[in-house]
């Protein structure tokens, strides 16, 4: 078994290395006979799929109001000239026309490719080995997680000793328990469905060996990440995922803004990761040791404030990698990667990683209630501010972009308040529904000609009947309706909320509920309800998913109905406590020292159908069913109702605040502001962006040494005599200097 | 007084020498088409050479009067310096040939110069040094200006000569004036001199010459200027050798002269080293920046390398203890070992993409290499990761146990900037990742060799960066254990 462990994370990593090195010789993509050269794909997309092109036209041209249901339409009040982008692209539109053409447009390259006059057929074979590998390790990880789980195991894999010089030692060492096999299940199950998916929505891309190279790449990341039995492999692990992230985002490179939402994505999780490294740091200088167990055996030691300044410096790199206030302006644009990346690493694995991250150091958190404090707030901040951009969002991706920051704070409310088997029953019942809305995103844009844009949507479960039966199940679970995923996991954070005497958080997590079931479905009555409202034409050329991507929707279904009956009943007492409860044993005893308060509430309280347990529950479904209600009465009987509910709001200030949501409150705006316009020019604000903050000291100097280099450079003449000179100047310099310091 | 013994203490130098001669003969006798045998030949005698260096590991004395000291630090400098021969070797055939370069020259020369690096690691004298240096360097002038009808490359060659004689005159100099101080040119016994002899303009005079006679030949800032004329110049595998090559044998001479003949007076000569380091890496990466041209910025960050390097040596001048003196050392050793194994690759991929001589190994030729020739660019790609000290390649370990010894030597400030400058180098070595993988291959993309040494030649070096880079301690130990002996 213990071999079995290492062999979790090295079959990625085996598939990687074969993608790289045998990956483009197993593709066969035929290049444009006329063109004759090399085309990068969106060139080749544009040119030969009349369809796209005309219904790209068609965006800025249309009336947007034609169904009535946007209550501010026009296009000057959104500050967009194409409604679905951030402002990382605004800065590129100026660059081209690119800016206009719906992101995943080159979906429609596979069908572009076929029709080629009298090139071969394009042939990819490359996804075989990488994702049979994926497949290996997720059977192995499955294994795993029965005999963790249900054999009530864990398991401690020591490699080898990789560091061995002086005191300072690190062992290449796989730890995983309870904590770890949840996060291993949604890891490898969501990661092998997204391989497979990958295979229909990545033909066509001129880049498929590299897309599968990639993700085997980040799924030996993640491994790495969650299965480390120290803080450095963590923290390598954690580098390495955000190296992926980059490297899919920025997938389609030739692309702006794409490569404009890779490079803030980067820079923003520097930010996070400065804060964990310092922390890292923190923990070896204090503690001199990185290992899980010593370092939370050695923790209680430490005086107060060195504990919170850790947990806070660990919670600094969460915040960046979960995509919390501030730091959570990456997540949106990183829409811009292709859909699969979307669903693997920005809903299901690596945004948990923060989650995971303060859940794996719940010792060091639980001694440092001021850091749980802040943890809690940022949480529910995030929770309530996010789900208030998606109420207004249209673009599709971006709506599910703004629910998962939401979720996550969810995550981080419930690991603030103590909760922490709630919140990682959450992580995982989430890490299924949102990847199976996000895939289920993903076929309605490939089958839709790469539209996003939900004002040009309607009607598409005529077209789409099984896009739409499997989102709707994954809808039904993020709006909290009761049986499915997402009811149980986020009664559970409620409940805990409410039975530890954290009021305000559980009032407001009730209202997020609501808004989360309200933005939900008005994402499925406007994409799959109504009236088709996209151009004419294009209506016939709607068409559902191939099987390799609408399989993993069926298969995600599963667990999004199954695993909230599974694991969470009874309601806060359900198997996913016992099973996790030895994880956080020790935290649980500490906080109900420091906190005498909430210890009588944790003994005394047991769950009771008909008593305020139930009343809670009840709570939390009608939040659920309300908003869904308002989300149907608003956008599919009346679909007027939003726009007078806009203009009728008290006080007149209904328009102001919507187009506050629509423009994400202006943080994307107040960054630009505050970081990019310092009398730099827009278009390279965000280089400058870049140059500036990444490893911040780094590369000022690096502006520097462009500089002095230059000037070096020029002392480089080439003549040899000038050489000689400059020599025997550097002798009388060195002279100096000794004379100067030898006493 | 010659012994026996001492004769068998020197066995992989009498085979580098026989191996000299074979190589020579064999070229004059073989056919035009069948030169290529060459190269298994001259691998297979530097094979035999590096098993002589094993046979006489632990060997641990002085042989021909205090000359030659044979202690287990030289034979690891002779080890690595049997790697680089063997990996030039490899590289350098299909290059040569594509521009009809004779081979059997080119390996015959190449072995003089390992030779000399040999006779530097073990010098026991400063005559013996000087011997060795000579003998070292005076071949690399020939292999840099080894492509006769090329215009750079004889510039390259020339200056390179010229300022090196240049050099080696103010090192002899600096050598005389040792003498004459100390009335000694034994290193063992320069050392007891000094640290019983007061501190006078003379010796300040003494160090002086002698350090910028040495930190000439690794190329420090400011006496750097040579270094990428001629790298530039040089036919692209032989600029891999020059910048490891010579550059080991350097660096054992720096050990021999200030870690022994100077040791015990290092706390005069130590900042004058720690100036020198943080000039070196700070401009070698900064002007590398600027660079387009892949060799030259291999040229360039080869300094800056070295500036990491002279950091140890300065982490050893600075230690307050024997402890941490030797672990600078080490960390010396491991560096130079890990730089020559994965530079000399690097110059390699960059010459492989030089197939068509007109090519001159710019930025854009990299563009796509991932899909033309994903083999290629994977090494590629691992040896720059290498290179910038990302891990778990072995680059990784070295920079770290540099940044090690400085600390350790209460040289923190100089750990920050090694560890800045190595962000900032990052830009540079990426870039060209970013080339490979995230570029479509220009119109008209260089033609890439593809032939069989210089791949096993590569993949050798990327296997030995990797495996090392995931167990390092395997090498460690034969680190420590060389260090140990200088002390």
């Amino acid at each position: 078994m213990e071999l079995l462990i290492a062999l979790i994370p090295a079959l990625p990593l085996a598939g990687f290395i074969f993608a790289v090195l045998v990956g483009p010789r197993l593709d066969h993509v035929p290049l444009h006979g006329q063109h004759g050269g090399d085309h990068s794909e969106p060139e080749d997309g544009y040119a030969s799929d009349g369809a796209h092109a005309a219904s790209a036209a068609n965006h800025s041209s249309a009336e947007i109001d034609d169904s009535g249901l946007l209550p501010i339409p026009s296009e000057e009040d959104q500050g967009h000239t194409s409604p679905h982008r951030g402002h990382a692209d605004e800065l590129s539109n100026a660059a081209g026309a690119e800016g206009v053409i719906p992101v995943d447009l080159r979906d429609g390259l596979g069908e572009a490719g076929h029709v080629t006059p009298g090139g071969p057929r394009p042939l990819y074979r490359s996804w075989m080995v990488p994702t049979g590998l994926v497949g290996l390790a997720w059977l192995i990880s499955m294994a795993v997680f029965v005999s963790v789980i249900f054999g009530g195991q864990t398991y401690h894999v020591r490699l080898y000793e990789w560091i061995a010089s002086g005191t300072f030692r690190i062992e290449i060492a796989f730890f995983v328990d309870a904590l770890t096999a949840m996060l291993l299940l949604v890891v490898t199950t969501v990661g092998l469905l997204v391989h497979v998916y990958s295979i229909g929505y990545m033909d066509g891309d001129r880049g498929f060996w590299r897309f599968f190279a990639y993700l085997n790449l980040f799924m030996f990341s993640m491994l790495l990440l969650i299965m480390g039995d120290n803080f450095l492999m963590l923290y390598v692990g954690w580098e390495a995922v955000g190296l992926c992230s980059y490297a899919l985002i920025g997938f389609w490179y030739k692309k702006p803004s794409a490569a404009g939402a890779a490079k803030k994505a980067f820079v923003l999780n520097r930010v996070g990761d400065f804060g964990f490294g310092l922390g890292v740091m923190m923990i070896w200088t204090l503690l001199g040791t990185l290992s899980f167990d010593q370092v939370f055996a050695g923790i209680g030691a430490l005086p107060g404030w060195q504990v919170t300044t850790i947990a806070l410096l660990l919670f600094a790199g969460a915040v960046g990698k979960s995509a919390q206030f501030p730091l959570h302006v990456w997540l949106p644009d990183a829409m811009e990667g292709p859909t699969p990346v979307s669903a693997l690493i920005h809903a299901a694995t690596m945004v948990n990683a923060g989650v995971y991250l303060v859940a794996r150091a719940n010792p060091i958190f639980a001694h440092a209630p001021a850091a749980m404090w802040v943890v809690a707030l940022i949480g529910t901040f995030t929770a309530i501010f996010a789900a208030a951009i998606a109420l207004t969002q249209n673009d599709i991706k971006k709506v599910l972009a703004y629910s998962t920051v939401s979720q996550l704070a969810y995550m981080f409310m419930g690991l603030g308040i103590g909760a922490w088997a709630a919140a990682i029953f959450h992580l995982v019942s989430h890490g299924f529904f949102k990847g199976l809305l996000f895939m289920g995103s993903g076929s309605v844009i490939h089958g839709a000609g790469g539209e996003q844009d939900m004002r040009f949507m309607g009607n598409l479960r005529r077209k789409m009947p099984w896009t739409y039966r499997t989102m709707l199940i994954g809808s039904l679970a993020l709006a909290g309706v009761p049986i499915f995923a997402g009811f149980f996991s986020k009664d559970e954070i409620l409940g805990e909320a409410f039975n530890r005497g954290y009021l305000i958080f559980f009032i407001v997590g009730l209202i997020v509920a609501f808004m989360t079931a309200f933005y939900t479905f008005r994402m499925m009555f406007m994409t799959f309800w109504g009236s088709y409202r996209g151009p004419k034409p294009q209506w016939k050329h709607i068409h559902e998913s191939a099987g390799t991507m609408v399989a993993p929707l069926l298969v995600l279904a599963v667990p999004t109905v199954l695993i909230g009956l599974l694991f969470g009943i009874p309601p806060e007492g359900g198997a996913i406590h016992t099973w996790l409860n030895p994880v956080f044993e020790a935290a649980e005893k500490l906080r109900a020292g420091i906190l005498p308060g909430s210890a009588a509430a944790q003994e005394g309280h047991g769950f009771a159908l008909f008593g305020t347990g139930g009343v809670l529950l009840l709570l939390g479904a009608l939040a659920g069913v309300l908003g869904i209600a308002l989300a149907y009465r608003w956008y599919v009987t009346r679909p007027l109702s939003p726009r007078r509910f806009v203009e009728r709001f008290p006080l007149g200030l209904g328009p102001g605040m919507y187009r506050a949501s629509l423009n994400k409150y202006y943080v994307d705006d107040i960054y630009q502001l505050v970081f990019a316009r310092g009398g730099v020019l827009v278009g390279s604000a965000l280089w400058w962006f870049d140059a500036k903050v990444i490893d911040g000291a780094v590369n000022g100097a690096g502006w520097v040494s462009q500089r002095l280099g230059g000037l070096l450079r020029r002392s480089q003449t080439g003549r040899v005599e000038n050489y000689g000179l400059e020599m025997a100047a550097g002798l009388i310099v060195v002279l100096i200097v000794l004379i100067a310091v030898v006493r | 007084m010659t012994e026996l013994r001492d004769v068998y203490s020197i066995l992989p130098e009498l085979l580098l020498g026989a191996l000299i001669l074979v190589v020579i003969t064999t070229d004059l006798f073989l056919p035009r088409r069948s030169k290529w045998l060459l190269t298994p030949l001259t691998v297979f005698g530097l094979l035999l050479a590096g098993a002589a260096c094993i046979a006489v590991w632990g060997t641990n004395r002085s042989a021909f009067a205090g000359f030659y000291r044979v202690d287990d630090l030289s034979i690891f400098l002779k080890g690595a310096t049997m790697l680089i021969g063997i990996l030039s070797a490899l590289f350098a055939p299909a290059y040569l040939r594509q521009r009809r370069l004779p081979l059997g020259e080119f390996n015959a020369i190449l072995l003089f110069s390992l030779l000399g690096i040999c006779v530097l690691a073990s010098g026991g004298d400063l005559i013996t040094l000087f011997l060795g240096l000579e003998l070292m360097v005076m071949p690399s002038y020939l292999l840099a200006g080894f492509h006769k009808t090329d215009r750079y490359s004889n510039e390259g060659g020339l200056k390179y000569f010229l300022l090196g004689s240049f050099a080696s005159a103010i090192l002899l100099f600096g050598i005389s004036w040792t003498y004459g101080l100390t009335g000694t040119t034994q290193i063992a016994q320069i050392g007891a001199r000094l640290a019983g002899h007061g501190i006078s303009p003379a010796l300040v005079v003494a160090i002086g010459f002698l350090t910028v006679g040495a930190t000439f030949k690794i190329a420090a800032v400011p006496f750097h200027y040579w270094t990428p004329d001629a790298y530039q110049g040089a036919p692209t595998p032989i600029a891999g050798f020059l910048s490891v090559g010579p550059k080991l044998g350097a660096f054992a001479l720096l050990i021999r002269v200030f870690a022994g003949a100077l040791g015990p007076i290092h706390a005069d000569w130590v900042t004058v080293m720690v100036i020198l380091s943080v000039l070196t890496m700070v401009g070698g990466n900064v002007v590398a920046l600027t660079q387009s041209n892949v060799k030259r910025m291999l040229a360039y960050s080869s300094i800056a390398h070295t500036g990491y390097i002279m950091a140890a040596l300065a982490a050893y001048g600075n230690a307050p203890a024997a402890r941490a003196q030797q672990q600078a050392i080490e960390a010396m050793l491991f560096y130079v070992l890990a730089y020559a194994m994965m530079n000399i690759a690097a110059f390699a991929v960059v010459g492989m993409l030089q197939r068509e001589p007109g090519r001159f190994g710019g930025l854009a030729s990299f563009a796509g290499l991932a899909s033309r020739s994903p083999g290629r660019a994977a090494a590629m790609a691992v040896l720059l990761l290498s290179l910038t000290g990302i891990p778990p390649t072995v680059g990784f370990f070295a920079k770290w146990y540099v940044l090690l010894a400085t600390v350790d030597a209460g040289l923190s400030w100089l750990a920050v900037v090694i560890v800045l400058n190595a962000a900032l180098a990052a830009f540079y070595y990426l870039r060209v990742i970013v080339y490979m993988y995230m570029r479509e291959p220009d119109g008209n993309p260089a033609p890439i060799d593809h032939s069989l040494f210089g791949a096993v030649g590569l993949g050798l070096s990327v296997l030995a960066v990797v495996l090392l880079g995931v167990f390092p301690g395997v090498i460690l130990d034969v680190v420590r254990i060389s260090a140990a002996s200088l002390f």
